[in-house]
């Protein structure tokens, strides 16, 4: 899978790689030095697929 | 003084402005471009940002992060479980944003040169404005656009009007986002820190 984004891991401040869609969608992603997963909690989830429903529809000119 | 000279080809052919026939497309996709820019900026102020008395803060999500943590146990032996820690981080770090803008763009088209007009036109040494007795010659082409070369005069006035071909290819990709865009993500992201919480007086978590 080619990764496009990473977000620094809180814990060793390597870099996550994560899909954006995934990720909104509840799926966790691994720092590949500590192991600890990051994901996103349920009550964010909603303003994160809201937003990214918003800029994909921004992409496609509606 | 001005003396115009007209070797028309056909007099019946309408002359085209070639520059606006070039600039025109040019001019589209910049102002496409400006529109773009305009509504992804917008975009990130109303979803990423929120003001605030005239302050822009940063939309936070909250996110987990869950890790192995040793845990003491009353028998002497340790045992490893998942600890899970929540830390903020700005909305706009995890959207998949790029620009979206033009990248090429391909104006195309034959022309038909129906008249060469020779202008004899008085300029001053510089070329900038009329002067009398410095006579310099301006050339202008005229032409129009269109594939068919055998048509009568009557079906040519047709053509003109109904069959001008002009074709405008524009290309449009993701581009990389703005430096300014890319400096603020980047400021975000090293500013994530989970929130750990200290132990009380009593040394327990």
């Amino acid at each position: 899978m080619n990764y496009e984004a990473t977000v620094p891991c809180p814990q060793c401040q390597t870099p996550i790689p994560f899909e954006p869609r995934a990720l909104i969608s509840g799926i966790g992603f691994s720092c590949p030095k500590c192991q600890a997963t990051i994901a996103i909690s349920g009550p964010s989830r909603a303003v994160a697929k809201e937003s990214l429903e918003r800029l994909e529809a921004l992409k496609k000119g509606r | 003084m001005k003396r115009t000279t007209n070797r028309r080809k056909n007099p019946e052919y309408r002359g085209l402005p070639l520059h606006e026939l070039v600039s025109n497309p040019l001019l589209a996709v910049v102002k496409a471009n400006e529109r773009m820019a305009v509504q992804q900026v917008k975009f990130l102020l109303e979803t990423c940002f929120y003001e605030r008395h005239g302050v822009y803060h940063p939309v936070l999500i909250v996110m987990s992060i869950t890790r192995g943590g040793i845990q003491p146990s009353n028998g002497g032996t340790s045992q490893i479980d998942p600890v899970t820690m929540d830390f903020s981080v700005p909305l706009i770090t995890i959207l998949p944003l790029n620009t979206l803008g033009v990248e090429e763009t391909t104006v195309d088209f034959s022309i038909d040169v129906t008249s060469y007009f020779e202008v004899e036109a008085d300029l001053d040494e510089e070329g900038r404005g009329f002067h009398p007795g410095a006579a310099t010659t301006k050339s202008q082409l005229v032409g129009r656009i269109g594939r068919d070369h055998e048509l009568s005069h009557e079906e040519v006035e047709e053509e003109v009007s109904d069959d001008t071909n002009i074709s405008v290819e524009v290309v449009a990709v993701d581009m990389p986002l703005p430096k300014g865009v890319v400096t603020l993500l980047d400021a975000y992201s090293k500013a994530i820190y989970p929130t750990t919480e200290e132990p009380n007086s009593d040394g327990d978590w």
